[in-house]
């Protein structure tokens, strides 16, 4: 498949919640499942005809419907995602599954089974600190969740098709990692815009089926690339959950190019694998879910900083963006916490607030501008 | 019980009896306070008010006094006895905070208390949301100067009032030390503030991890487990160690208090309710943390119960012109509580129960360290701030319910606490139970401390906007003396 064509069909993805990938699978009898977190294991929900999708809200103009239960304050997400519930536009997903990231999403959930009542809602209760108390705890909440899913469904989660499961995810992170680390030499073969919607994509569609038509093709296509040149500052964003490339192509516009990122709908902790193959599935998936590096995660903060001064290193970063969606509670610390520490190690920090859809494009533009200029590039 | 008629003479006498009341309370409270600040600080005082600006915000009580005005009688009895109570009671929290930082533990309470675990530790509770709650009441924009200085630094705006002040105390210098740090995820706004204590001052943190569905016995293992790991660090960080006898006294003391509370909420389900607002939602703030397994609290609970059982015998109501009997749902309006009197005097609205105050009521098993720690765990986990602001739906709808039906609640006022994403959450849902039960409800926005957002002027301008178009009331008064 040709690059353009690549890119193309990523695009088509994203922008269709229905999208042609999404279509075969469903014709072909899968079912889909919406999750809303990073803490809700995609690997779980991808056994025995189930495939993920996460739930997003394309083209999302306003959030009328959603505004009459969850009022402005409440994140934008949660509002877009109810938005599409009460107008139908996931009516084709065969159930959601909530994570209790926040008290936002846990209220969104409540609303979403009050008002749009899905034919199978649940949420899984992650909690917010990473010890062997809470890893018992999650490998629990999944046994739950796996119960659920099989009897609902009438689906075989068993640890074989558990540990098939996982070897997928583990080869698609391996096949999205190499394409990662060309993101670390000078002149990337791809900008951040490119790498943000193979990852957004990968979210929106059947992970077997786009690796399969297109990742690889666009792995072995990269290394004839020539390298991005024109750019100022090699940036990372972190910061909240981020699934519209729009916002990198933003900062690339201005001269900024994304060479990293730490959000979970990004390449940390996105891209990282499944490990402790000795032990049980649930077992590994609970471990791999709770050692995330997330802001609702209220310990471990000093291991998350230095995770981001490491691919701060590794990817050559000029500066960084920290970028929240307005309102979040847990990023309110985390985003003022990052912003000091690396600040106080020298590197030039922008933070800036967002809504969940594509807003405010002048002011980001001006923003960034502004920042690459105080950065001397 | 039927409201008697009064003649001119009786009428004098309880005037009199009533400004006699007041004030000896004032003599009392001012006495006690200073009494106890002059045997555990001495003059260190004078430093200790330099050094925590806010300590001169708490000696200043006019605005507890004031809100006594147009109550009479027993209910007015309670309500100073509450407030005498609180005055004594964090003059002698402050203190002990300030003569021991190296037994101190900041925690930050989300509602739960670990008040009764600290002092059979012999450990020193402070409890994040007390100052600036209490500071608020007395002086609505005195944590306006923290609120600000945290924003400064970058804490957003929309965190809850509450974060951000104790943010804010933080960044000015104005904490007093601690020892360590005790944070939960009850709430994600507050939270931070132990974060950043922790990170700001360099001190050791423990994070009390508490499931979202807490109503399970899953749940209530897992958190039995929580506190026992936090006993241990507490142990390993802290000069405390825990006796287990001491808790066992403490947890027993607990009980009768819980007896006592409940005895008070009883009284509270006749018509007219022969006491209200504060008394409720003012001493579910005091007792629970700052005099949490104590025998004050058990007298404090006694006192206010003696003072309900006087109007039931007098026959006499806290509100003579009980027209409407309310729950204050989401937080009361802590920056704003005049309100409920203004409520009382101008349309006849009396408070009779809050949803921050109404929870589970919890006995703790004190046979066994194991069943302590059980009914610990159940106790934390059933906490009000916990019940509503966690959860599901369906438990916080539990709670409406049981609320409306067990105090024959019609009226219902919502605080629309703009900082508070869970109970915001809620909102729709709830004017939709609401509509189905045929109640009315008023959502009133405010900020639970911060002043600023909406004025007292503008809540009652929105009650007042609410009581005439929706509820067609007839205003028992024009204005109400000493509101503002």
């Amino acid at each position: 498949m040709a690059e353009e064509e690549a890119m193309h069909l990523f695009e088509e993805i994203i922008d269709n919640s229905q999208n042609a990938l999404v279509r075969e699978a469903m014709d072909a009898g899968r079912i889909p499942i919406g999750y809303t977190c990073s803490f809700v294991p995609e690997v779980l929900l991808s056994v025995d005809g189930l495939f993920p999708l996460r739930l997003r809200a394309p083209g999302i103009g306003g959030t009328q419907l959603a505004d009459i239960y969850l009022p402005p304050i409440i994140c934008s997400y949660c509002r877009s995602l109810l938005e599409y519930g009460m107008n139908g536009q996931y009516d084709f997903l065969g159930g959601w599954v909530f994570n209790h990231s926040c008290q936002h999403m846990n209220r969104c959930s409540d609303v979403v089974k009050t008002v749009v009542k899905p034919p199978f809602v649940h949420v899984l209760d992650a909690l917010h600190t990473c010890t062997e108390n809470t890893i018992a705890w999650m490998v629990d909440e999944l046994q739950e969740l796996k119960e659920k899913l099989s009897n609902h469904f009438d689906v075989s989660i068993n640890d074989d098709t558990l540990n098939t499961s996982i070897a997928e995810h583990n080869l698609f992170v391996s096949v999205m990692q190499k394409i990662g680390e060309l993101r670390k030499l000078e002149h990337p073969p791809l900008t951040g815009t490119e790498f943000q919607k193979i990852m957004t994509a990968s979210l929106a569609a059947p992970k077997d089926l786009l690796l399969e038509r297109v990742v690889k093709d666009y792995l072995d296509l990269l290394p004839t690339r020539d390298g991005v040149k024109d750019y100022r500052a090699r940036l990372m964003v972190l910061g909240g959950a981020m699934d519209d490339p729009g916002y990198i192509e933003i900062i690339e516009e201005m001269g900024g190019l994304v060479v990293g990122d730490h959000f979970c709908t990004g390449s940390v902790p996105g891209l990282n694998p499944i490990g402790n193959e000795n032990l049980a599935p649930l077992e590994r998936i609970a471990r791999h879910t709770m050692e995330k590096p997330c802001p609702r995660m209220l310990d471990a903060i000093d291991a998350r900083l230095q995770g981001v001064m490491q691919t701060i290193e590794e990817h050559l970063v000029d500066g960084v963006i920290v970028q929240q969606l307005k309102f979040c509670d847990s990023m309110s610390y985390y985003g003022m916490a990052m912003a000091e520490y690396l600040r106080e190690a020298g590197i030039p920090v922008l933070r800036v607030d967002r809504e969940y859809r594509l807003s405010g494009e002048g002011q980001l533009r001006t923003r960034v501008q502004a920042f690459i200029e105080s950065m001397g590039k | 019980m039927s409201t008697p008629q009064v003649n001119a003479s009786e009428s004098i006498l309880s005037s009199t009896r009533d400004n006699w009341l007041l004030w000896k309370s004032i003599g009392k409270t001012y006495f006690g306070a200073g009494k106890t600040i002059l045997k555990k600080r001495g003059p260190k005082i004078l430093a200790d008010a330099k050094q925590y600006p806010w300590i001169g915000e708490l000696a200043d009580l006019r605005s507890f006094f004031r809100s006594v005005s147009g109550r009479n009688g027993a209910y007015r009895k309670a309500i100073l006895t509450l407030f005498e109570a609180t005055a004594t009671n964090v003059v002698d929290y402050v203190a002990d905070v300030l003569n021991q930082p190296e037994r101190v533990v900041y925690f930050q309470s989300a509602g739960l208390a670990l008040t009764e675990i600290l002092k059979s530790m012999d450990l020193v509770p402070y409890i994040d949301m007390g100052i600036p709650v209490v500071s608020s009441m007395l002086n609505p924009s005195s944590m306006a100067v923290y609120m600000d200085a945290a924003e400064s630094e970058g804490v957003s705006s929309d965190i809850c009032s509450l974060g951000r002040a104790g943010q804010g105390i933080l960044f000015k210098g104005h904490y007093p030390k601690a020892s360590v740090i005790v944070g939960n995820n009850g709430c994600e706004g507050q939270v931070n503030s132990s974060l950043l204590y922790a990170k700001k001052q360099g001190l050791p943190l423990f994070i009390l991890d508490m499931p979202n569905i807490y109503n399970t016995e899953r749940a209530e293992e897992f958190f039995a487990r929580e506190l026992r790991r936090m006993i241990e660090w507490l142990t390993s960080n802290t000069p405390g160690k825990m006796d287990w006898d001491r808790l066992k006294e403490v947890l027993d003391i607990r009980n009768r208090q819980e007896e006592a509370k409940l005895e008070l909420w009883e009284l509270m389900r006749l018509k007219p309710a022969p006491l209200a607002a504060e008394v409720i939602f003012f001493s579910q703030l005091i007792a629970p943390t700052f005099l949490a397994g104590t025998p004050a609290a058990v007298e404090l609970y006694e006192a206010l119960c003696e003072c309900g059982q006087e109007n039931i015998r007098k026959g006499v109501a806290a509100n003579p012109n009980e027209r409407y009997r309310a729950v204050v749902w989401h937080p009361f309006m802590a920056v704003h509580f005049h309100i409920y009197r203004y409520l009382e005097l101008k349309w006849g609205v009396t408070v009779i129960q809050d949803s921050m105050s109404y929870s589970e009521t919890v006995f703790v098993d004190t046979s066994s360290v194991e069943s302590m720690m059980r009914g610990l765990a159940r106790m934390m986990l059933n906490t009000p701030m916990i019940n509503i602001a966690r959860g599901t739906a369906a438990n916080y709808f539990q709670t409406f319910e049981q609320i409306v039906d067990q105090y024959d609640i019609d009226l219902v006022l919502v605080g629309d606490h703009i900082g508070c994403k869970s109970v915001a959450g809620m909102t729709g849902l709830l004017r939709d139970r609401c509509r189905e039960r045929g109640l009315p409800a008023a959502f009133i926005p405010y900020d639970l401390i911060d002043p600023r957002f909406a004025s007292m002027s503008d809540v009652m301008t929105r009650f007042d906007q609410f009581m005439e178009t929706v509820m067609k009331a007839e205003p028992l008064m024009e204005t109400v003396p000493d509101i503002v």
